[in-house]
């Protein structure tokens, strides 16, 4: 089932969808299925597509280069992009970063940076985490101290996704505040060429290479690398993670490998028949639309507060929880089905084996590791436990 | 039409009308009493004009859709309101529109909107344990059949039955005056009346309503939505009270809502609220559209997977006192169960999920 909006979003969405499939290689859009790790050629190849046409910065508002969408055009458009199995772009840079600095940073930082963010020339990544402080962000202990026109920042940063292809970091370091410790945080740019910075892989229990640890020795960034003000760090983290909730509801993306897990099911035999006509799969296909019917009814909610000017508060909270969790969902189910039809999970499913063809082939091949990697949706962002806290103490005041 | 802006200011009323009148010590009250329902109350609701909401412009009503009266049951689910607003409000303008005969319109209509006509809906949910026939006998029919737990059944004059008549679907309405309809009162576990309804009754030809399958549908999804919003009000009442409650009582030298496990429990209880929330938004847009009867389904379906198990926890948290008969949240569960089952389980509507998928091109 499907929401149907205005005839002038509907057209909206249509004019996004041949642009779509005129532009997208379906080379791309198969390696998207099977959730390779791709290469940053494959997805800055995408990117360059997207910010030909102006759209690469679908959310930003037209001043700073963005189309200048409403949020329901944008919710649309990220849609119209998932169901054609189109590469996410690096969010770093466009969803957290860009936002950062057009809403805090410095004119010159705008000029600078907000263009290349744009055309994916430059490649960000985060400097928050650290071996110490992950869910309890405020005890990081990297430190930028000023010298002259210089800081000097000291440190060790830990789950930085794309730091071994990334240009510049978004860096959370504590400076010289004082009282709570809150109040000595401060925002940094840094180029990942600079002297003092080594990028060491962590890999991933999919096998997969995307987080890394960044080492911080004595790097020195000019004074006019800092974001925004001194000591301010922490209200625009916040306002960055708040970004990065809303973004990771990631229902579009879950509506799409719902669709692929339907097909797989109607093309998995079992018995005499398929996988979809076992009840305790068809239950479970359906209970799971049932949550992403919720979850998309939410989602809404939040899309046209938006347009009324509300920004979501406690709500990204909801979206960020249920969101993991539903991705989460889906990619058990996909294992319960592939445990039925072929025993053990291998990372090298032959899917003719099966009986598999088409897209959601390709889906099965990437199942398990889909599977093992999403096993962290509801750890990064603030961890989910970390979400519920602050509904508590936030909303319900407990 | 009624415009958003009137009616808006007609919810509020009725809101602040159930905050100040239908207390929980009024509902205990009322619950206790013999009939289980207040007929003062039920003229109150009349005389505030609550009744003639989705009767027809013409017919002297407010002419609401249905899909704008979802946010009254959200109040009305919220305030355990045990008169039989729930069939009657969503179904009454829909039946009303299709009477051909003038003067038994005209008849119905003042009766909906004057509190003396109260329909109740006969799901064909129920088939699986109903058995119902109907044969043509001269100018009119003869319909037969046993119906059990219609909601709202004991308090209803008039009873919308869907039957088969021979090939097709058919529609009647049945006055429960009829010689050979008989009620038997069911008292439901959240205090309200249903009845067990027996037919075997000659009907007029007028009866039969011009509503085909698809019409007969709409009827249920209306009153299915109807359950999902008052759901709605409940777990939202159901997570306050506890939330109100959590921080009063005091164990071990702190209050329950200072331990993080209550908070987090107590955290995804909200989110289920929020979620049912976004889900009455999105069946009164989606009533009118094409996958009507799927998005009621799965908010039916949302409602028995998720709510039943929110408003346990609130249970489990008020620790003895939530068992008890005195406190709200044992009320606010048992008016859950009933609103999950009514119209279709979850079991039920995720099956006719799955059977849609199932369906939908390989």
């Amino acid at each position: 089932m499907r929401y149907r909006y205005s005839p002038e979003l509907e057209e909206f969405r249509h004019e996004v969808r041949c642009f779509i499939r005129e532009k997208l290689p379906s080379s791309l859009a198969r390696k998207t299925r099977r959730y390779e790790h791709l290469a940053k050629e494959d997805v800055q190849l995408w990117h360059s597509i997207l910010a030909a046409h102006g759209w690469s910065a679908s959310h930003w508002p037209k001043e700073y280069g963005g189309p200048g969408w409403s949020p329901v055009e944008r919710y649309l458009f990220d849609e119209e992009c998932a169901l054609a199995d189109a590469p996410p772009l690096s969010p770093f840079g466009l969803a957290l970063v860009g936002p950062v600095i057009y809403t805090f940073g410095s004119d010159s930082q705008r000029q600078h940076y907000l263009p290349k963010i744009r055309n994916g020339q430059h490649w960000w990544c985060q400097g928050y985490s650290e071996p110490d402080a992950g869910s309890d962000l405020v005890a990081l202990k990297t430190k930028a101290v000023l010298e002259g026109s210089e800081y000097i920042i000291t440190g060790q940063k830990t789950w930085s996704t794309d730091a071994h292809l990334a240009d510049y970091m978004i860096c959370l370091a504590r400076t010289r505040g004082e009282g709570k410790p809150q109040a000595s945080l401060s925002l940094f740019i840094i180029d990942m060429q600079a002297e003092g910075v080594t990028v060491r892989p962590i890999e991933t229990i999919d096998h997969g290479h995307s987080v890394n640890e960044v080492f911080l020795d004595g790097v020195r960034v000019p004074a006019s690398a800092l974001v925004g003000e001194e000591n301010q760090g922490w209200t625009y983290a916040k306002f960055l993670l708040g970004n990065e909730r809303t973004h990771n509801a990631q229902v579009q993306r879950s509506r799409r490998d719902w669709q692929l897990l339907c097909d797989m099911l109607k093309q998995l035999r079992c018995g005499a028949g398929c996988l979809i006509d076992e009840p305790s799969f068809g239950r479970a296909i359906a209970e799971l639309d049932v949550l992403l019917i919720a979850l998309e009814a939410s989602v809404k909610r939040v899309l046209e507060d938006q347009v009324r000017g509300r920004e979501p508060g406690t709500e990204a909270s909801i979206l960020k929880l249920e969101g993991s969790e539903l991705q989460q969902a889906i990619t058990n189910l996909a294992v319960r089905a592939l445990e039925e039809v072929s025993g053990p999970l291998s990372f090298d499913l032959i899917t003719e084996h099966i009986g598999l063809e088409g897209p959601c082939a390709d889906y099965a091949a990437g199942v398990a590791e889909r599977h093992l990697f999403r096993r962290s949706v509801s750890i990064y962002a603030g961890a989910n436990e970390i979400q519920k806290n602050i509904i508590a103490k936030s909303v319900l005041g407990m | 039409m009624l415009d958003q802006d009137s009616l808006d200011l007609l919810f509020d009323s009725i809101k602040r009308f159930l905050q100040e009148r239908y207390g929980f010590a009024d509902y205990q009250r009322i619950s206790d009493s013999e009939l289980g329902w207040s007929q003062e109350m039920w003229q109150e609701f009349v005389s505030m004009g609550w009744l003639g909401l989705t009767v027809p412009e013409e017919d002297g009503g407010l002419g609401a859709t249905a899909a704008q009266c979802l946010d009254l049951f959200e109040h009305a689910g919220g305030a355990l309101v045990l008169e039989p607003l729930l069939p009657t409000l969503l179904i009454a303008g829909e039946v009303v529109r299709t009477v051909r005969h003038a003067t038994t319109r005209k008849m119905l209509a003042n009766g909906v909107i004057g509190g003396d006509v109260r329909m109740s809906l006969v799901p064909r949910q129920v088939e699986a344990v109903c058995t119902c026939s109907v044969i043509a006998n001269g100018d009119g029919f003869h319909l037969k059949g046993r119906f059990p737990a219609v909601l709202g059944g004991a308090n209803a004059t008039h009873f919308v039955v869907s039957a088969q008549l021979g090939d097709e679907f058919a529609m009647f309405l049945v006055p429960k005056a009829n010689t050979g309809v008989e009620v038997e009162p069911v008292r439901l576990i959240d205090g309200r009346w249903g009845a067990t309804l027996n037919i075997d009754s000659i009907m007029e030809a007028e009866a039969l309503l011009p509503i085909d399958a698809r019409g007969g549908q709409r009827l249920e999804d209306l009153v299915a939505a109807g359950c999902v919003a008052e759901a709605a009000g409940v777990l939202k009442r159901a997570l306050n009270t506890s939330i109100e409650y959590l921080k009063l009582r005091k164990q071990f030298g702190q209050p329950l809502s200072s331990l993080q496990v209550v908070q987090h429990a107590m955290a995804e209880v909200y989110v289920v609220s929020e979620q049912m929330r976004s889900l009455v938004k999105a069946v009164s847009e989606g009533l009118e559209g094409p996958d009507s009867t799927y998005l009621v389904s799965a908010a039916k379906a949302y409602l028995g997977i998720a709510g039943y198990r929110a408003v346990e926890k609130c249970i489990q948290f008020h620790g003895g006192m939530g068992i008890t008969e005195e406190y709200p949240i044992g009320h606010y569960y048992k008016r859950l169960l009933v609103l999950g089952a009514a119209c279709g389980s979850a079991s039920g509507h995720l099956q006719r999920m799955a059977f849609r998928i199932r369906s939908e091109t390989r």
